[in-house]
């Protein structure tokens, strides 16, 4: 269910650079199409002899068309842009960055060669005080029956983030599994890969 | 540090330099993004009357009020309010420098709008990070001139002093280097088998040359035609091969090269990555190739390659300090001329109706602060930062009278943007056997920027481009095809301008490329490789962007709609050499933060700030999960009213006249049975898989 929100979250805001929306200011420039212009008839196009390939694309200035704008309307709510959570203090010296992992299982949070913390259930939740504006940090979460995990913190805000494990049998469902090219692979090791060095 | 002083502590008498070079101005250079030229030492002009020249100011000024001037030959410290009072510009030469589009703003309320890529522009620019903010390690240089991020004033006095101290020069046979047109390199088993053909055709032409009884080679050529070819390439090897040496010598003493890493005639990995440093430390349009240009920078003295940098350095601080874009490239915007004439220069109407040409604002007002700050030659810049310690750089301004505005100058221009896409092939660049065709362009993609002005629009610049073409994209069902990635025609406008933008891989993209190995926190684990996205100079969008939207009737209202084209900067520097994009338009990254900033001066404009995006991708590779957080899409500035920018259709050649919407199956592979899936439409098509 956390997968398909994610997925769904993630397509959501994908479109989001296409969405609609109506303009605060309408100006006089030449980009206003108008609504009476008429759509341009698409020309008959010569057979392609390419193989696979379709007939030409009607003409550019097609897209210009009413019908063809509301066509193209992405399928999603409008989405107006959003400014950031404002911080107390943007100038502070140090950022809070605050992890929680679910589910409730033993497990280790690395930083690169750092521990930085030992997770059990209870008490999932971790904190990171770090200079402002020193640099991401790339943790590692390694428990038990499920696969290394690895997320982010921003350290140019406070940051926060829930991360949720997945168990290995859970692995198909992912983005970027190939079951095909896996098939005959050895088996995911449940333990923590070997850094590469 | 006592000479360096005379900056920091007001008052202190002025520090006696060369003569100063007048105000007058000597003959542009090229502007940064323009490929490497030859060396253009200004000469210094006669001396004029100074009437720009300030007394040196007295009193205790705090840093904000302190610039400098050089003065007949001695620097001294002026007053900040009274040059602006006499209608002098101060050039922040400081080393916590960055363009306007990355600075902090304020919302509506008073509350402060951080913009976060600031911090990263400013430590890359000093070597004091990488792209993600972090530490570099001790040593290591950061070179980004041709990725958008010119070094800071410090780091140029670093490069200066420790430059000046080197004598290249007299261990490197500039001859040698300049013999040939460039230098062939290979991959290291091709090189053993193209050193391995040299030997023995040298073998085999010595004995020829014996039989023959020839004294050289190039007698044995004339004498036996049959060896002519061989020779020519023989020969043409044998003077890269002493080339090679030479560049090896000058990147060993240049520092850049660790003689103890390299194989000796050996184009291997650390020389290589000495080439690439040597070419990005001097932006040389190349990518570790040993080009012509490349050899012609090693010809140079060191410290000419320094003062060329300096002044591209420089060239950037005064084109944001004045709000200039004028670079003297609008010539190419005019028509082409016929019959050898030569190209028109662009003018505009004054207020007697008198046509004026546009000027270069860019290169005048660089001349302007070299001459002000006494840079004639190498050495003056080397003694400028010998007097001057690093920590003078943390506040150091120079004063200058910049080349007045031209009459359409104001706070709010009548700006118009356009891009041609020059000449377009939408046919198939295959054969049927698989065979790449020909499809030759004699006009490129270009970008000008006009100002409307008395009726007419007038060319302020023109720089070359990309447009969308052929180019590779996995489908559905996961096979790669080949796909026509098409630039809208028409008029759009900008209305968003975002800095340090973030660009969304496609759920198509392939996900090995999405991780990484990177040095973290002592160790070298697998991370989410964020350098495509961005925010950052290697972001697909580079470092800002203009979204191009239109208006479209939606029912009774208008609405702007967003295909996912952009003009915007690019880290892919020789891309912009006839390379094609996904549908975007290209500009150097270093042109496209000077146009936007320009834009953003000239034009009313809101400052939106951050902006939220939230975005989150778990994705599996190789037995472990990545989770892709982009929290913030950029940092955005609105224009009201939006900048008009039009696409024209170009010229279209070949046989097709629209182009083909659906994927191509790549000559040669073979595919599943069916038809290629379908292709989308979307802008995700567009922005989405690349640029």
């Amino acid at each position: 269910m956390r997968l398909r929100r994610d997925w769904l979250g993630a397509l959501v805001l994908l479109c989001g650079c296409s969405r609609p929306s109506t303009p605060a200011v309408p100006d006089a420039s030449p980009a206003v199409e108008q609504a009476t212009a008429p759509a341009r008839p698409s020309k008959a196009a010569k057979p392609s002899k390419l193989a696979g390939a379709r007939a030409p694309a009607a003409p550019e200035t097609s897209k210009d068309s009413p019908k063809e704008a509301l066509k193209e309307a992405p399928k999603v709510d409008d989405e107006e842009l959003k400014t950031e959570e404002r911080e107390a203090n943007p100038y502070s010296e140090t950022v809070n960055l605050k992890l929680t992992v679910t589910p409730q299982v033993k497990a280790l949070v690395t930083w690169g060669a750092k521990q930085v913390a030992h997770l059990a259930p209870g008490s999932m939740d971790t904190e990171i005080s770090r200079p402002r504006g020193s640099g991401p940090v790339d943790l590692e979460i390694k428990a038990e029956g499920f696969m290394p995990y690895h997320t982010r913190l921003y350290a140019d805000r406070n940051d926060k983030i829930n991360v949720r494990l997945y168990r290995v049998e859970e692995a198909p469902g992912l983005l970027g599994y190939k079951r095909s090219l896996e098939k005959n692979a050895p088996p995911v090791d449940k333990k923590a890969p070997e850094k590469k060095k | 540090m006592v000479v360096g002083c005379a900056v920091s502590c007001q008052g202190k008498p002025a520090t006696s330099v060369k003569p100063a070079a007048s105000p007058e101005l000597p003959p542009r250079s090229p502007p940064v993004a323009a490929a490497p030229a030859a060396p253009a030492v200004p000469v210094p002009a006669p001396a004029l009357p100074d009437d720009d020249a300030l007394l040196e100011a007295t009193g205790k000024l705090g840093p904000e009020r302190r610039a400098i001037q050089v003065v007949a030959g001695m620097e001294r410290v002026v007053d900040v309010d009274v040059a602006r009072d006499k209608g002098l510009t101060i050039v922040d030469l400081s080393d916590d420098f960055a363009p306007y589009i990355f600075q902090d703003g304020k919302a509506a309320d008073g509350a402060p709008l951080p913009n976060r890529y600031r911090a990263v522009f400013v430590g890359l620019a000093n070597d004091r990070s990488d792209g993600d903010g972090e530490p570099l390690p001790p040593g290591e240089r950061n070179y980004l001139e041709l990725y958008g991020v010119p070094p800071s004033l410090s780091v140029m006095r670093k490069r200066f002093v420790e430059d000046g101290a080197r004598t290249c020069e007299s261990m490197v046979d500039t001859a040698k280097l300049l013999a040939v047109d460039s230098i062939e390199t290979w991959g290291k088993t091709t090189e053993k088998k193209e050193s391995a053909k040299h030997h023995f055709r040298g073998m085999r032409l010595e004995s020829a040359q014996k039989k023959q009884g020839a004294a050289t080679l190039e007698e044995l050529a004339s004498k036996d035609p049959r060896y002519a070819r061989e020779v020519k390439d023989h020969l043409r090897t044998e003077a890269e091969r002493a080339a090679f040496a030479e560049v090896e010598k000058r990147l060993i003493c240049e520092g850049l090269l660790d003689a103890g890493k390299h194989k000796d005639g050996f184009y291997d990995s650390p020389m290589r990555n000495a080439a690439l440093d040597f070419q990005q430390k001097n932006a040389v349009f190349a990518q570790a190739d040993l080009t012509r240009g490349t050899l012609e920078a090693m010809a140079r003295p060191i410290l000419q390659n320094d003062f060329l940098a300096l002044r591209r350095v420089l060239a950037e601080r005064a084109a944001h300090a004045g709000r200039i874009i004028e670079d003297g490239s609008a010539i190419e915007a005019m028509p082409l001329p016929k019959r050898n004439k030569p190209r028109q220069q662009p003018t505009f109407k004054n207020k007697a109706g008198e046509d004026v040409q546009v000027p270069d604002l860019v290169g005048q007002a660089t001349d302007a602060v070299m001459a002000r700050l006494g840079l004639a030659t190498p050495e003056d810049a080397l003694a400028f930062f010998r007097r001057h310690a690093e920590s003078d750089f943390r506040s150091l301004r120079v004063a200058v009278r910049f080349p007045a505005l031209p009459e359409y100058y104001g706070p709010h221009m009548d700006l118009v943007a356009e891009i041609d896409r020059g000449d377009i092939w939408y046919d198939f660049p295959f054969n049927d056997k698989g065979v790449r065709m020909a499809q030759p362009r004699d006009r490129f993609p270009s970008f000008t920027l006009f100002v409307k002005w008395r009726g007419e629009k007038v060319p302020l610049a023109n720089w070359r481009t990309t447009i969308g073409g052929w180019r590779t994209e996995v489908a559905a069902d996961g096979e790669e095809y080949y796909r026509y990635k098409d630039s809208d025609v028409g008029a759009r406008v900008w209305r968003h301008i975002v800095a340090a933008p973030v660009w969304l891989p496609p759920t198509s993209a392939p996900v090995g490329a999405m991780v990484k190995t990177k040095y973290v926190a002592g160790a070298y684990p697998r991370v989410v490789n964020y350098d495509e996205t961005g925010p950052g100079y290697l972001s697909a969008y580079g470092l800002v962007a203009g979204i191009h939207e239109q208006l479209r009737r939606r029912g009774a209202e208008l609405a702007y709609f967003d295909n996912g084209i952009r003009t915007h900067g690019s880290f892919d520097y020789l891309s912009l050499r006839g390379r094609f994009s996904h549908g975007c338009h290209r500009l150097y990254n270093n042109i496209a933060v000077r146009l936007f900033s320009f834009v953003l001066g000239h034009r009313k404009a809101k400052v939106l700030g951050p902006m939220a995006l939230g975005f989150r991708r778990t994705f599996y590779w190789e037995g472990e999960v990545y989770d892709m957080r982009l929290p913030t899409r950029g940092f955005y500035f609105q224009l009201e009213p939006p900048l008009p920018i039009e696409t024209l259709k170009g010229k279209v050649k070949g046989k097709l006249k629209q182009p083909i919407t659906d994927y191509v199956p790549k000559p040669g592979v073979k595919y599943g049975d069916g038809k290629p899936p379908a292709a989308s439409s979307g802008p995700e098509s567009k922005a989405g898989g690349g640029q």
